[in-house]
């Protein structure tokens, strides 16, 4: 009876010291693999969604990571004649731990797949994909997963309700392409300076500015874009690297704009593609 | 009283000028001086390997870059062959403790050994002092070091940016293509790159 009270009592404090090493072990990002089309027509655009989980405090990376990390990739094995048209990827938000600044995922990131397709389309399709990302905390992880979905052609009621939901719920998370009506987009010295004049008269002053290069090793992405008013205009200065030697052509990437609307903060996010004159 | 009352003016322009030097990191401009000490408590200079091509490896045993670079044999060729050529290759964790990578002694010695890792020494820089200077992002985040002082190489390892080991073998290694140049006394192609990683736990 001694004995079984010491065993118990062993077999209690190694319950009490694993958690900690079994947490560490427990999925941390899930995947998975929805239509957001409900219907495939032939030679019409067939869309898919790809959705990460993260727990609290848990992250993945943007397709430009930043200063650390990778970014996440899908590979594809798609049905005959079916081909990647494009993906949509979510706004990331800027990260900086340890001086280290990374442009990274959390909670939910939707990404939106769009896949041209062939002129006879089967009865059932089904889309693979295997996808490799970066899960960070206080340490890092390699994740992985492999989905599949099939869906038959005609579509079925009851995804259509989830896939409109699901569909409207990524939109929110992605850049709107965007251009600077009546702005100018420059280079002086170690800046890439974007007027604003039509942002200010239009919808609110920006009170708050930030950028997301699509570019990697131009940007000095360690410090955020600085917002200048003046006479009514207001100037957003993004930070070069210091020894570049190149001058980029285009400023690409998301601009995520604050504006203060009376009471109101709005956060805009702008997919922008602008020549730099 | 002289030298005593010039010693901590002396430390503080030491090193402010580091961190100026950070700020300046550049190919071709002088690499930070620094001393460390290793997992046998032996201090190592940099500038007490003058006259040699050195490597600075920023190392993380559990980060899943290096993992890939260890598992796949990767680094540990890189060491053999190039220690070999008389390049002195020194991994340095700036992990701070109790963070991802920060390893007692012996569980340093005992990692390395089990790799079969080969490099010159393994240094601890747990104040993440020197990884600051070097700027140093990632884990692995590579430099080497001309025989005068100078950066020659800074940045990644290689160009697929992966975790996976079975990518290792059908990457371009810029360590190895930079120091097989050097050595040959030729330019160096890609000078510098970014580098891919875990970010380093300071």
């Amino acid at each position: 009876m001694a004995l079984s009270r010491r065993i118990q009592s062993l077999v209690l404090v190694c319950l009490l010291l694993a958690p900690p090493l079994i947490a560490e072990e427990t999925p941390v990002v899930s995947a998975q693999i929805l239509p957001v089309s409900t219907i495939v027509t032939a030679g019409k655009p067939i869309e898919v969604a790809v959705i990460f989980s993260m727990t609290d405090g848990w992250h993945t990376y943007w397709q430009n990571p930043g200063e650390a990390g990778i970014p996440t990739t899908f590979d594809w094995t798609l049905p005959p004649g079916f081909s990647l048209i494009s993906m949509q990827e979510p706004v990331p938000l800027r990260h900086v731990e340890d001086g280290i600044t990374t442009f990274i995922h959390e909670e939910e990131a939707i990404y939106l797949f769009q896949f041209k397709t062939p002129p006879e389309i089967p009865d059932t399709i089904q889309f693979d994909v295997k996808i490799d990302w970066l899960e960070c905390k206080s340490i890092c992880r390699a994740g992985h997963a492999e989905l599949s979905l099939t869906m038959p052609s005609g579509g079925t009621a009851d995804l259509a309700l989830a896939s409109k939901r699901m569909g409207e719920n990524a939109q929110s998370q992605f850049a709107a392409p965007g251009e600077l009506v009546g702005g100018h987009v420059s280079r002086h010295r170690d800046m890439i300076i974007v007027n604003t004049k039509a942002f200010v008269l239009n919808r609110g002053k920006i009170v708050d500015v930030d950028f997301f290069p699509m570019d990697e090793m131009i940007y000095d992405i360690g410090r955020k874009p600085e917002l200048k008013s003046r006479f009514g205009s207001q100037t957003i200065r993004i930070p070069l690297l210091s020894d570049l030697e190149d001058v980029p052509e285009t400023l690409h990437g998301v601009l995520k704009i604050t504006r203060r609307s009376g009471n109101d903060l709005i956060i805009s996010h702008v997919l922008l593609k602008e020549t730099i004159n | 009283m002289r030298l005593k009352q010039l010693f901590l003016p002396i430390v503080i322009i030491a090193l402010f000028s580091n961190m100026a030097l950070a700020k300046e990191l550049k190919v071709g401009k002088k690499a930070p001086s620094f001393t460390l000490t290793d997992v046998d408590g032996k201090e190592h200079n940099l500038k007490d390997y003058l006259g040699k091509y050195v490597v600075l490896e920023w190392i993380n045993y559990d980060c899943p870059f290096v993992k890939k670079h260890y598992n796949s044999g990767n680094m540990q060729s890189l060491q053999k062959k190039y220690t070999a050529k008389d390049v002195v290759w020194l991994a340095i964790n700036s992990s701070a403790p109790g963070k991802q990578g920060n390893f007692e002694n012996a569980e340093i010695k005992r990692r390395s050994a089990e790799h079969g890792a080969a490099f010159t020494a393994y240094l601890k820089d747990d104040d993440g002092r020197v990884g600051k200077w070097y700027d140093a992002k990632t884990t692995p985040h590579m430099f080497i070091v001309d025989p005068k002082g100078k950066i020659a190489y800074m940045g990644g390892i290689d160009d697929i940016k992966s975790t996976k080991v079975e990518d290792v073998a059908g990457a371009t290694n810029y360590v190895a293509s930079a120091l097989d140049a050097a050595l040959a006394g030729n330019k160096i192609a890609m000078t510098s790159t970014k580098p891919y990683g875990c970010g380093v736990k300071y």
